[in-house]
């Protein structure tokens, strides 16, 4: 194994304290589900023929949300361990740090998105008829890369704060209303609906729903472009951040409080 | 420039404010460190001594690059350890004290892989360094179980293997004895004067002071973020102002003896000791000041069993300076 691989799987195993059946099955497995479920009970109540938009925009969301909770777990749990100065001590390159704290984080995401489409059909009559793999393959791709890179820039907060729970919140919030999960974003009042637009998961969403109508991965392709491109930006500003967050971390001598 | 260095490490005018804000918004702040100044030779192991919130850790933390400071400079082999930070780290290790920095969940091995490849050491040199390192510890028998079933102890000497692991020429160890039982902190005692034979450089605190005595060629001494006093220890213990200790092991303690030699002149402290035996009485007595006939007269000659007269230990001197005795 490289060292950027034994950094991932070490990470991965040392932080992530829901490895193990207990803890996996209800954050991974279980969650996701009760989550779609109580939203497309909520969603049916309030607007019947909306129902199964709340389905497939709370499936793509459950991709933020599995790397939401995983990655800035890992983050708050090298502060409870104590472990920051060890990270920040190292000789090793920041860059293979920085993404080796996400890359075994990924599976969660698409297992939660997979859970979600397959309860779905199975409990809510999700109408899979006319359903197109590939572009549904692309979207969650581009969903998950673009959303990991956001998750990674927020989660390097973390650096300097032990509100974890906060930023967990804060995001989370982001992401239902204004990313179109739940609220279309030409709904959405003023300048809401542009700030959904810089986010992840937006332009992702729309390929996503797409695929459920049968297009084809030409016909979405410009929102998977620009989901990506949105990923690419914070994937550049996520690891400045972490790198000015370190320093800031070091003038405030923040590594370490608790 | 590393090998031309003479100095280790070289500390001027450091110094290190913590600011904060309270509720309503007042603005507090917390002095640290305050210039200190220091300059420590390669090759030795160099002992910081001081009370809780003296400064150590906090020195500790600016010389390992995790801490910046606020006034002052500091270089580790001639590299300035905020401007260079990262040839600093490419030199150095260090141990921590206590529970907290190591994975719970990875085995002893585990944790030493992934610092090694944090740390970019090859795969293949970092099973032989692991092996080698759990051995010097005395972990290899456990160096399969997960970390959160060690004792403190295990926890401590894992720290120390991790410190070891990037084979550094400076290594900072932070309290490394504490929470170790006492056959553990003397095996680890015993490995130091070897860590510094090839040339590293050991910068340890400790609140053991027969530890320092023990280990360290040199000592500084610092309080509220301050240099108190530098020396190896002989000239520390002699040249605490000249002093001397009457120790004298009674017979029976009557109440209001310890004031009485107290009052004294000359005599600086009283310390007792009850633990070993007959009680006994540490007479701390100020350069070219009292005599041991004053003392025995108070005591009563009847009432003792045995008198000798010292140097002061290192705890005593210790003691001494640090409460301006």
């Amino acid at each position: 194994m490289t060292n950027f691989a034994i950094q991932a799987y070490l990470g991965y195993k040392g932080l992530y304290t829901y490895l193990n059946w207990h803890a996996f099955t209800s954050t991974v497995i279980l969650r996701p589900v009760l989550v779609l479920a109580m939203y497309f009970l909520v969603g049916r109540f309030a607007a019947p023929e909306s129902a199964e938009r709340y389905i497939i925009g709370l499936a793509a969301y459950s991709i933020p949300s599995a790397l939401l909770q995983s990655i800035l777990h890992s983050f708050f749990f090298e502060r409870f361990f104590g472990t920051f100065p060890v990270l920040f001590t190292a000789r090793g390159s920041r860059l293979s740090i920085y993404w080796s704290k996400c890359v075994l984080y990924l599976p969660n995401a698409v297992i939660n998105v997979s859970l979600c489409l397959i309860f779905g059909h199975l409990l809510f009559d999700l109408d899979m008829s006319e359903l197109d793999y590939t572009t549904l393959v692309a979207s969650v791709a581009a969903i998950t890369a673009a959303s990991t890179t956001f998750v990674m820039f927020v989660g390097s907060f973390c650096i300097v704060t032990r509100e974890y729970s906060n930023i967990l919140l804060g995001v989370n919030t982001l992401y239902l209303a204004l990313t179109g999960a739940i609220i279309p974003t030409d709904r959405l009042p003023g300048p809401l609906g542009d700030i959904g637009h810089v986010l992840p998961l937006t332009n992702g969403l729309v390929a996503f729903r797409e695929a459920f109508d049968g297009a084809g991965l030409a016909a979405v392709a410009d929102h998977l472009l620009l989901e990506l491109a949105v990923g690419l930006v914070y994937a550049v500003l996520g690891y400045l951040t972490f790198r000015l967050l370190e320093r800031e971390a070091k003038r405030r001598g923040a590594f370490e409080t608790f | 420039m590393d090998d031309r260095q003479e100095f280790a490490i070289e500390c001027d005018g450091l110094g290190r404010v913590y600011s904060s804000r309270s509720l309503l918004g007042r603005r507090r702040e917390t002095v640290a460190l305050a210039d200190l100044t220091l300059h420590i030779p390669r090759g030795i192991v160099f002992g910081l001594l001081g009370p809780n919130g003296a400064g150590k850790t906090t020195t500790i933390r600016i010389l390992s690059t995790l801490l910046t400071p606020t006034t002052g400079t500091a270089r580790v082999l001639g590299h300035d350890v905020v401007r260079q930070a990262a040839e600093v780290r490419r030199r150095i290790g260090f141990v921590l004290g206590g529970d907290r920095g190591l994975y719970g969940r990875l085995s002893g091995r585990e944790n030493l892989r992934y610092f090694a490849a944090l740390n970019h050491v090859s795969p293949r040199e970092a099973r032989r360094r692991t092996d080698f390192h759990l051995d010097q510890v005395g972990l290899s028998e456990y160096a399969d179980r997960k970390v959160e079933e060690y004792s403190r102890g295990m926890k401590q000497r894992l720290h120390i293997a991790r410190g070891l692991l990037t084979d550094p020429t400076v290594l900072f160890m932070d309290e490394p004895t504490m929470g170790l039982d006492p056959i553990g902190a003397q095996e680890l005692r015993k490995l130091i004067p070897g860590l510094v034979e090839d040339g590293r450089t050991v910068l340890l605190t400790t609140h053991y002071m027969f530890e320092a005595d023990q280990l360290c060629k040199t000592i500084a001494m610092i309080n509220h973020g301050r240099l108190v006093t530098q020396g190896t220890p002989t000239e520390i213990k002699r040249g605490f102002r000249g002093n001397r200790v009457v120790e004298v092991e009674i017979r029976e303690m009557r109440p209001g003896l310890v004031e009485e030699l107290s009052a004294l002149e000359g005599v600086e402290r009283v310390d007792t000791d009850f633990e070993s035996g007959l009680p006994r009485l540490m007479v701390q007595i100020g350069a070219g000041q009292g005599s041991d006939s004053r003392i025995v007269q108070v005591i009563g000659e009847d009432n003792i069993e045995s008198r000798v007269s010292r140097d002061p230990t290192l705890e005593e001197a210790y003691l001494g300076i640090l409460q301006g005795g």
